[in-house]
């Protein structure tokens, strides 16, 4: 599967059924690191500097689509994975793109992933839940000999040592 | 609270006002619904092998913990549902001959974290195996409620581990 399959795979309503069968943003990313188009698109974003442009045109073009005020964005899902993606192997495109992402109109899972880059302290005024939630969205590759086979969050738990685990971690990864 | 953007779309919430039999505040939020494409989506990858699965509603405005807590208004997390079992005086049940309909089943991850809740419907003794068969009903995320045997859900949504009651 090469990238543009990913993404588009990544895009479909099927992959946004798929994995918004979970109840919050912990599981809502444990899920979309396991399935085989994230990961592929993992890869060659870790491989290419290239991919990592062409993402964060699409994550653009999708932020600025016009949406039937009555639903929530169909391209939530696709859009918090690719900025869940970007903040794992390219920092410096990730916040820029957590920017377009904000200005998206209708979104769920995607405007909690923009904040969480945005403002890593929570951002809901008397609500903890939104901003410390959203904290989770870095990727550490969980691998065996075969390589990596699922890509996880990390917990809110791990807060302290978040940046540097991840890091290091991911540079490790293939 | 609702947050609306300078072209009047919706941004957050709104947080209804949620709270414990003891008065404490349970965070909460009302999801849009989504588009039709992705409802009919997700009832076929939902139902598709599995026909003791039954449709209940296709919404999405809450979730499990919603669906259990907060009368199927809005969303809440399942970080909350230990706070909310104690504040509401829940017991556990230990033995699944104790279960009641109406009772909560409890799932939980390989990390023991606990990532779904549902209500019993009903429970049925299976002498040939000497089991109970348990049915539930539960919303599954953003995918819709649905009617299914205890242990028939998505792998995402971890297995069944703990049953709690609020009967006195």
């Amino acid at each position: 599967m090469n990238w543009e399959q990913a993404v588009a795979e990544i895009e479909s309503a099927e992959f946004d059924a798929r994995i918004n069968v979970v109840s919050g943003m912990h599981g809502f990313l444990s899920a979309a690191g396991q399935q085989k188009a994230v990961i592929a698109l993992y890869r060659e974003m870790r491989s290419s500097g290239r991919v990592a442009e062409a993402l964060l045109g699409r994550i653009y073009d999708m932020a600025r689509l016009s949406v039937d005020l009555r639903y929530e964005n169909p391209k939530d899902t696709a859009m918090a994975v690719l900025l869940w993606l970007m903040q794992s192997t390219q920092v410096e495109y990730a916040a820029l793109a957590a920017q377009y992402v904000d200005k998206a109109q209708q979104c769920w899972y995607a405007k909690k992933s923009a904040r969480a880059i945005m403002f890593p302290k929570p951002v809901a005024s008397g609500d903890s839940w939104i901003g410390d939630e959203a904290q989770t969205n870095q990727a550490t590759a969980v691998r065996t000999a075969d390589g990596i086979i699922s890509l996880q969050p990390f917990s809110t738990g791990q807060r302290p040592e978040y940046a540097q685990i991840g890091l290091s971690t991911l540079s490790t990864a293939a | 609270m609702i947050l609306h953007g300078s072209h009047g779309e919706y941004l957050i919430g709104p947080d209804l006002p949620l709270s414990t039999k003891t008065g404490k505040h349970i965070p909460n939020e009302q999801r849009m619904p989504s588009p039709p494409a992705r409802t009919n989506a997700a009832r076929d990858i939902v139902l598709n092998g599995h026909p003791s699965r039954r449709v209940r509603s296709l919404s999405n405005v809450y979730n499990c913990m919603g669906f259990v807590f907060a009368s199927r208004r809005t969303w809440l997390g399942t970080e909350y549902l230990s706070m909310i079992l104690q504040e509401d005086g829940y017991r556990r049940i230990l033995s699944e001959s104790e279960l009641h309909p109406g009772d909560l089943i409890v799932y939980k991850d390989a990390e023991g974290v606990s990532v779904h809740v549902g209500w019993i419907t009903r429970i049925t003794p299976n002498f040939r195996n000497a089991i109970w068969e348990i049915d539930v009903v539960s919303q599954w995320g953003n995918d819709g409620e649905y009617f299914h045997p205890a242990d028939d859900v998505s792998p995402f949504l971890g297995t069944p581990s703990e049953y709690w009651t609020d009967r006195i």
